[in-house]
């Protein structure tokens, strides 16, 4: 009798443990997440444009980014005019442990709207242990249209979560 | 005293259980904002809930909880077009987003930010309404001014 109960206890148990797993708030809901997922999320940077020889930051400004379930990137920033830049797409990926690195690309026009080259910036980032933050450091590269490279650049950014009540 | 206690302990596992369908289902109704939508904002007088202007725009309620969206908005001061932001399921068929849009003059130099907070209803698989407040802040993160809209939005078609 008391093997039966026993073993009626551990199936049920098991099936607990599965449901509990399968079973999700909804998106956005807080929930505990996969650690490859941790950086998932929408987040409000303020960017450091730095001299890459010296460290000095030349100017600073806001940008907010998603980071997608599924590992795409979409930002929108307050850096440059929206007719002179467009919003940023590209990928991230996690690398281990609180490490990640994102990739996006924006197009740059000139005055009268014509396309003069594209910007690749490439961040590596660290998530803070709560999740709720993170710092980044890396590079921008700018190409012609064509392909050709015309200049280089730094940049740090300091990053939080953005929430909702 | 072990088999009541047993008892207690089975019947406990077995309300937990029965409630795991129901977790399930809340969790598949809740992801039944994803997707491309096309909505028509109408920016309000708080007080009097009267018409301002309405502008089209469009908005991805992307699987995970973030948001993006591009309008067709113009405003005073060069509002911004383009915001990102997040979404979440409240219960049944309500759900809360949040989203941030940085703001320009007319020669492109970014002049503040501004957050917009809405509560929206899903009438069903292909409509939804929303309503809510929005707040306007310096670079700097101080506040300048607040305001009310609703929208009205229909579901893209799938392709």
């Amino acid at each position: 009798m008391k093997n039966n109960l026993v073993s009626l206890l551990a199936v049920l148990f098991l099936s607990t443990a599965t449901f509990a797993q399968e079973a999700r708030l909804s998106p956005g809901g807080g929930q505990s997440r996969p650690h490859h997922n941790d950086l998932v999320g929408t987040w409000d940077a303020r960017v450091s444009v730095r001299n890459c020889a010296t460290g000095m930051e030349i100017l600073s400004f806001l940008s907010t980014g998603n980071f997608n379930e599924g590992g795409t990137f979409s930002g929108i920033t307050s850096g440059s005019s929206p007719t002179a830049r467009t919003s940023e797409r590209g990928v991230w990926e996690h690398l281990n442990g609180r490490n990640y690195r994102f990739r996006f690309k924006a197009y740059l026009y000139d005055p009268s709207g014509v396309a003069t080259s594209y910007q690749v910036v490439t961040h590596n980032i660290r998530l803070s242990r709560d999740r709720e933050d993170y710092t980044s450091e890396g590079i921008s590269e700018v190409f012609s249209m064509a392909g050709a490279p015309i200049g280089t650049g730094c940049s740090t950014s300091v990053a939080t979560r953005m929430t909702i009540d | 005293m072990m088999r009541n206690y047993y008892e207690t302990v089975l019947g406990i596992l077995i309300l937990v259980v029965m409630a795991g369908p129901t977790l399930g289902q809340d969790a598949n109704r809740g992801r039944r904002l994803e997707g491309s939508w096309n909505v028509v904002v109408t920016p309000r007088v708080c007080a009097t809930g009267a018409p301002i202007t309405t502008f089209q725009a469009t908005y991805n309620y992307d699987k995970g909880g973030a948001l993006s969206a591009v309008s067709a908005g113009t405003g005073s001061g060069g509002r911004g077009r383009e915001q990102h932001g997040i979404w979440r399921h409240l219960s049944a068929n309500n759900f809360r987003y949040r989203i941030r849009a940085y703001l320009f003059d007319a020669v492109g130099v970014a002049t503040g930010y501004q957050i917009l907070t809405h509560d929206l209803v899903m009438q069903d698989r292909d409509n939804y309404t929303s309503g809510g407040s929005s707040e306007t802040f310096s670079l700097d993160g101080v506040p300048t001014a607040s305001g009310c809209s609703t929208t009205i939005a229909s579901r893209e078609p799938e392709v």
